[in-house]
């Protein structure tokens, strides 16, 4: 297959490959949906095979036009997702505050970017539905339980805590200190309420670097270099995202 | 050509209906053929699709209601009983199987919504309290085993509990269809059906999508006769395989498809192929979901009548190359990968929208889809079917693409397990190259020591032979001195042997003067001995002379 991302005229803006990963119903769908339309629905359908959205994220410098893969989150379509991860300069792996299983999924999707993705593809971790959670800042959440058994009975107490105002089970420190560990971007979203929605989108535009989207611009001969860049960058590219991560939330 | 005057061929159906389809097939296929392409009635799809596929089956139904109910209150009593398969003979569950045999009974007959999906779940919930003390004094006889049973239960109950909650999850969809399905009441059935399929088929679960492929079945039969008609299309139409694990039927039918668009519609293969919109992108819903996804209702019944006479994998696929033949120029003239994909995903029955909808047609669709307000266009249904009868794909170039593929998978494979050897024997390697490294590092320090023990050894080497330099001048010194000593030991011998004969002649002289002086004086000595005597003598005598005297004088 060619390089994934068809620009065809050269454009002012330049474009960046974006792919959504995470368990089902995780909320993925539903961010793409905030952050494209301004939108939010109740009970969205799953999505089946993958959909593709753009939006344009304008920066003081730059205008960055997002080429948005949001996948099939069932374990099932597993087989699918390398297609659309190929070339993609960034990836945003959401799970659920309230599911700890999710949280375990992401980690998955995160060590498997690391290993098959290009080299210098920026990744944010994303925990969603903070809505559902009692504020928006740190809650001393408690240590999650992630045992089979435990997740299910987690799932049915997250169903009564919801009322309570808090279903979190995915502590902020506990993300904030594996996104740490692994240089990844991290925040905590609603695409229900929008919280920090654009921030994801905004930090991820400026995380990636000028050189890179220039090139993306004449694909031809982009997808070479680009992978050549990541691949000169791979070292320093995890220090600086590792720096960046201070500022992210 | 929508041809609304032509009228159904009744006696065809019911002798499909009582004949059985292959009977019908061989008398009259070219009638067939021609009837399935004009569509199937509405009033009789539902019945029509059953005998194609040959799904009707008691047992399954039976299996089905068991199924559907699990976990719920009245499955509780059963939870005893082994297995749950033959519940005991409770009123409870009588009472049950009555309603369910009149709820198919009556369904056969058949009538469009009316679905028993209540016949499932009502009039059961209450367990006969007698039941329940026997099955207490039970407990106490093997309490231990129905504890262990009890727990296996829970963790049953958990996994059951956490299906029906992903599979509610997708319920509640947007989609038009779910609406549709929500204002017929059909929730119910779908998320029976959902639930049923995945505790039946423990290979393939709940998958996403299967929600969009039930609700077609759900439209025309009630839920039971829905759930066997799936059991089949998921086996003998192998509809399976595109749901189990890594979805082999998908990847399959996603390359045949591929490899027909390029066949048949090789520039718009190639404008897709660049811009990088694969089949994979936008073919993927549409497989899975039998194009019940996003497509109109009107239509994907239609596709479904196909699918259920011809078998799935020609008909999927010659709708998929239909809809992009027939789409084609459109696409050709769109270049924005987002604008492609949309319009693959969404728009692309568009061209079958009938512009000046016959009062016929709109019936007939009016049928299923304006009085849910399904539909918002009347599509030419008709023309899309004989379309796709038209699409020319021989079971021979499949049954060659299918081999690719499999030749590819297996040469995938091939490449992957030798990628890992590879990278095992590379691991090897690199624990190999390592221990050598360190090998060579040790070897080196040693060299190093070598080295520098041979410096010193040089060095030392160089002062020993300097002092053996030394010493040999020594030596030679000492030599050339030793050599020289005789001589002047003999010299000084002689001088000294001289010397001393010198002195012996010397003492010898003296010695001889001495004793001529020894004799002179022995002589002398004798003299004066003779004279001592003689003096003596002399003394005697002047002694006797002096006594004499005194005598005399004394006397």
């Amino acid at each position: 297959m060619a390089d994934s991302a068809g620009a065809a005229p050269p454009k002012p803006s330049s474009s960046v490959k974006l792919v959504l990963l995470g368990e089902a119903a995780v909320g993925k769908s539903s961010l793409v949906l905030r952050f494209v339309n301004n939108d939010f629905q109740e009970n969205k359908e799953p999505t089946i095979g993958a959909a593709f959205l753009t939006q344009k994220s304008h920066l003081p410098h730059r205008t960055i036009k997002f080429e948005i893969w949001d996948t099939a989150g069932q374990e099932r379509f597993a087989s699918l997702a390398p297609m659309y991860y190929r070339n993609a300069q960034s990836a945003l792996v959401v799970y659920d505050l309230t599911k700890p299983t999710s949280f375990v999924k992401a980690k998955h999707w995160v060590a498997e970017l690391q290993r098959q993705a290009s080299p210098g593809i920026v990744i944010a971790l994303v925990g969603n539905k903070l809505d559902l959670t009692n504020e928006s800042s740190d809650t001393s959440g408690t240590p999650s339980t992630t045992t089979t058994e435990g997740a299910a009975e987690g799932e049915e107490n997250a169903d009564a805590a919801e009322e309570n105002g808090d279903a979190r089970k995915i502590s902020t420190k506990e993300g904030r200190e594996y996104a740490e560990e692994e240089g990844l971007l991290f925040f905590e979203t609603s695409a229900k309420s929008g919280v920090n929605v654009q921030g994801v989108f905004t930090a991820i535009a400026n995380a990636i670097p000028e050189t890179q989207m220039k090139t993306s611009k004449t694909q031809a001969a982009g997808g070479g270099t680009q992978t050549a860049l990541g691949a000169e960058r791979v070292n320093l590219n995890k220090r600086a995202e590792g720096a960046k991560e201070g500022c992210a939330c | 050509m929508t041809d609304p005057a032509a009228p159904v061929d009744w006696d065809l159906w019911q002798s499909v209906v009582y004949e059985g389809p292959s009977a019908v097939a061989r008398t009259s296929a070219e009638e067939l053929s021609v009837a399935i392409a004009s569509g199937i009635p509405s009033a009789i799809r539902g019945v029509v699709w059953q005998v194609l596929a040959q799904s009707k089956n008691e047992e399954l139904e039976t299996v089905y209601r068991e199924l559907v109910v699990r976990g719920t209150d009245k499955d509780k009593d059963t939870m005893a009983v082994p297995n749950g398969h033959h519940p005991p003979s409770s009123t409870v569950n009588s009472n049950g199987k009555k309603k369910d045999s009149v709820a198919s009974s009556s369904s056969s007959i058949h009538s469009g919504h009316s679905t028993p999906a209540t016949s499932a779940t009502n009039g059961l919930t209450s367990p006969s309290p007698s039941q329940e003390k026997d099955t207490e004094s039970i407990m106490k006889l093997q309490a231990a085993m129905m504890a262990e049973r009890k727990k296996k239960a829970k963790e049953d109950a958990a996994a059951l509990q956490k299906l029906e909650k992903v599979i509610k999850k997708d319920l509640g969809a947007r989609t038009s269809y779910s609406k549709f399905a929500v204002a017929a009441g059909l929730q119910e059935g779908l998320f029976g059906v959902c639930k049923a399929y995945a505790l039946f088929d423990e290979g393939v679960g709940y998958a996403q999508g299967m929600n969009f492929l039930v609700m077609p079945l759900l439209f025309n039969m009630p839920e039971e006769e829905a759930f066997c008609l799936l059991v089949r299309l998921m086996n003998q139409y192998h509809l399976r395989e595109m749901f189990i694990q890594d979805m082999p039927g998908l990847h399959l039918h996603l390359y045949q498809f591929e490899r027909l668009l390029e066949d048949l519609e090789p520039a718009l293969y190639c404008h897709l192929h660049r811009r990088g919109v694969a089949p994979q992108l936008y073919a993927t819903q549409w497989f899975l979901t039998l194009f019940a996804y996003r497509f109109p209702l009107q239509l994907v019944l239609r596709v479904y009548d196909l699918i259920l006479s011809e078998g799935l994998e020609g008909a999927i696929l010659k709708f998929g190359i239909l809809l992009m033949q027939k789409n084609a120029e459109t696409l050709l003239g769109m270049n924005d990968m987002s604008g492609l994909t949309n319009f693959l995903k969404d728009r692309l029955f568009d061209v079958y929208i009938d512009q000046a909808p016959s009062s016929t047609s709109r019936l007939e669709s009016g049928f299923f889809g304006s009085s849910g307000g399904i539909d918002k266009e009347v599509y030419r249904a008709d023309l899309l079917v004989q379309d796709a009868c038209a699409v020319k794909i021989t079971p021979e170039v499949l049954k060659s693409y299918t081999a690719e593929w499999e030749e590819k998978q297996r040469a995938e494979k091939e490449r992957e397990a030798e990628l890992e050897s590879l990278r095992t024997a590379n691991a090897s390697l690199a624990l190999k190259v390592r221990s050598l490294e360190e090998r060579t590092e040790k070897s080196d320090t040693e060299h190093v020591q070598m080295a520098s023990e041979l410096v010193r050894t040089k060095v030392e080497n160089q002062e020993l032979q300097d002092s053996v330099e030394s010493l040999k001048g020594q030596v030679e010194e000492l030599r050339n001195m030793v050599e020289r000593q005789p001589e002047e030991v003999e010299k000084r011998l002689k001088e000294e042997m001289d010397r001393i004969m010198k002195r012996n002649v010397e003492v010898q002289n003296e010695n001889r003067s001495l004793e001529e002086q020894m004799a002179d004086m022995e002589k002398t000595l004798v003299e004066t001995k003779m004279q001592n005597a003689e003096i003596s003598s002399e003394h005697d005598n002047l002694k006797q002379k002096w006594n004499d005297l005194r005598r005399a004088i004394e006397a």
